[in-house]
């Protein structure tokens, strides 16, 4: 708070803009009352200023609304994903380096800006794990918040990586979800396997989205033959059958691409021989099995 | 510089995310689909008067899975009036009063054997492993492209006073 209140005594003195008097006055009581920790009273006087002309342009009222609208959010609305204010700060932080060409309060403003990105996507992972099927996608808006803001402070990031990670994390959400109550939840399976599918195509040996998606069609086609001691008759059991085999062969060319990229991998051994055997391919099956003694063998030693 | 240590702090101090992977559900779906076979078979054949009262039972020799899946899945329901009832057999030429005999590819060499020994009884013998069809088996499963399948051996079951329903005999992959 004491570098904030010398940084704006610096920006008023040296200020190349010549500040209204009654301005600068409606500034200064707006950041009494904000230092006084009246926010709220804070918030209404600071936006009488930015509201007209001459103010609009003023760096310093913009910065210390931003503060202003982030303790508010800190104090009052940090448990709201939705929160006004922050998007209020973030707003106002923009709007100071956007008047600010010397760049005096840039750096404060960005740092402001970056702690709130964060929390957006902190919020974004809260909602994920709660795993509430009404308000998992929710998650995806504040995800997108924050990547917009990390790529408004720095446009050249490459956010591979981290869209990797999320598209992993919600993926694996909405399986839980789906697993829960598969009858009930199938669309939950269809999210998550767009997840992965989103993940493949930024990088397309995954190693985790390559085993996750075999896995996840390799478990639909099993769990669907569940259905069969309700098939009403033998038509009903090709149905049921026909639908769950071409699942498991969805399942096959992933699993074999995450063993070729790591053959190492006892679970992609142990998945090959599971969906060689339910595929009828039974000598290819057994090779596996082979190989999963090999690996823990191994381990082993 | 100092713009990408910022990045590289931010990132990595993010929360580490909940990615798990998924566990495969090991499941014999062989098991499964043929148990639902069988009890399907039970329902479009008609047994001799004699064999429609009491439990209707389906005995499984070998195959571990298939006994299982059948125990959980079908014990409780019934054919007819008749509750379903699942017995495991060991290899055996000894074979007790059963409707359906499922002699899985362990005990496949005994078939010629058990088949001579049940040639008198209504009971439906089931295989699933190639040729068995010429030892005495009635069905026999087939995977044929991508699915389960069954050939009928019409003789081996009326022989035994089995008569096959033709929904049976329409479905079936081939009829000898």
């Amino acid at each position: 708070m004491k570098k904030l209140f010398s940084i704006l005594i610096i920006c008023f003195i040296f200020s190349p803009v010549i500040l209204n008097a009654q301005i600068k006055d409606k500034i200064e009581a707006a950041y009494a009352l904000y230092n006084a920790g009246d926010f709220e009273a804070a918030a209404a006087a600071i936006n009488e200023v930015v509201e007209s002309p001459k103010g609009e342009k003023s760096k310093v009222a913009w910065h210390i609304r931003g503060f202003i609208y982030k303790d508010i959010y800190i104090q009052n609305e940090h448990t709201d994903p939705y929160s006004k204010a922050r998007n209020e700060a973030i707003f106002s932080h923009k709007k100071c380096i956007e008047n600010d060409p010397e760049g005096t309060l840039v750096a404060q403003s960005r740092n402001a800006i970056t702690y709130l990105s964060i929390s957006y996507y902190n919020d974004a992972i809260e909602i994920m794990d709660a795993r509430n099927p009404k308000e998992i996608s929710e998650a995806d808006k504040l995800y997108d918040q924050y990547r917009d803001i990390t790529l408004y402070l720095y446009p050249d990031s490459v956010l591979k990586n981290s869209d990797v990670d999320y598209y992993l994390a919600m993926s694996t959400a909405h399986r839980k979800i789906y697993e829960r109550d598969r009858g009930k939840n199938e669309a939950n399976w269809e999210f998550s396997n767009d997840y992965l599918t989103r993940v493949l195509e930024l990088d397309p040996e995954n190693w985790a989205a390559l085993y996750s998606k075999s896995v996840s069609y390799y478990n639909k086609g099993a769990f669907n033959l569940e259905r069969l001691p309700e098939a009403q008759g033998i038509t009903d059991i090709y149905r049921i059958e026909s639908e769950s085999m071409r699942s498991i062969e969805f399942a096959l060319p992933y699993m074999m691409k995450a063993y070729e990229i790591h053959p190492d991998k006892i679970e992609a051994v142990k998945g090959l021989k599971t969906i060689y055997r339910n595929l009828n391919k039974l000598e290819e099956s057994d090779e596996m099995q082979i190989l999963e003694l090999q690996l823990e063998d191994n381990i082993k030693d | 510089m100092k713009k990408i240590l910022l990045l590289i702090f931010l990132v990595w101090n993010l929360p580490v995310h909940s990615q798990q992977l998924p566990e495969m559900d090991e499941k014999d779906t062989a098991a499964l689909i043929k148990a639902s076979y069988l009890y399907n078979f039970a329902k479009l054949i008609d047994w001799p008067e004699a064999y429609k009262s009491g439990n209707f039972i389906i005995s499984v020799m070998g195959s571990s899975n298939l006994h299982k899946e059948l125990v959980k899945k079908y014990n409780s329901k019934q054919i007819g009036s008749q509750q379903i009832e699942i017995r495991k057999l060991s290899p055996t030429l000894n074979i007790s009063k059963c409707h359906i005999l499922y002699v899985g590819s362990e005990s496949i060499n005994m078939l010629p054997q058990i088949a001579e020994t049940l040639k008198d009884k209504p009971i439906l013998i089931v295989t699933d492993y190639t040729g068995s069809l010429e030892n005495g088996s009635a069905l026999n499963f087939e995977f044929v492209n991508g699915q389960w399948r069954y050939i009928l051996k019409l003789k081996n079951a009326t022989d035994k006073n089995l008569y096959i329903g033709s929904t049976l005999k329409s479905l079936a992959l081939k009829v000898e």
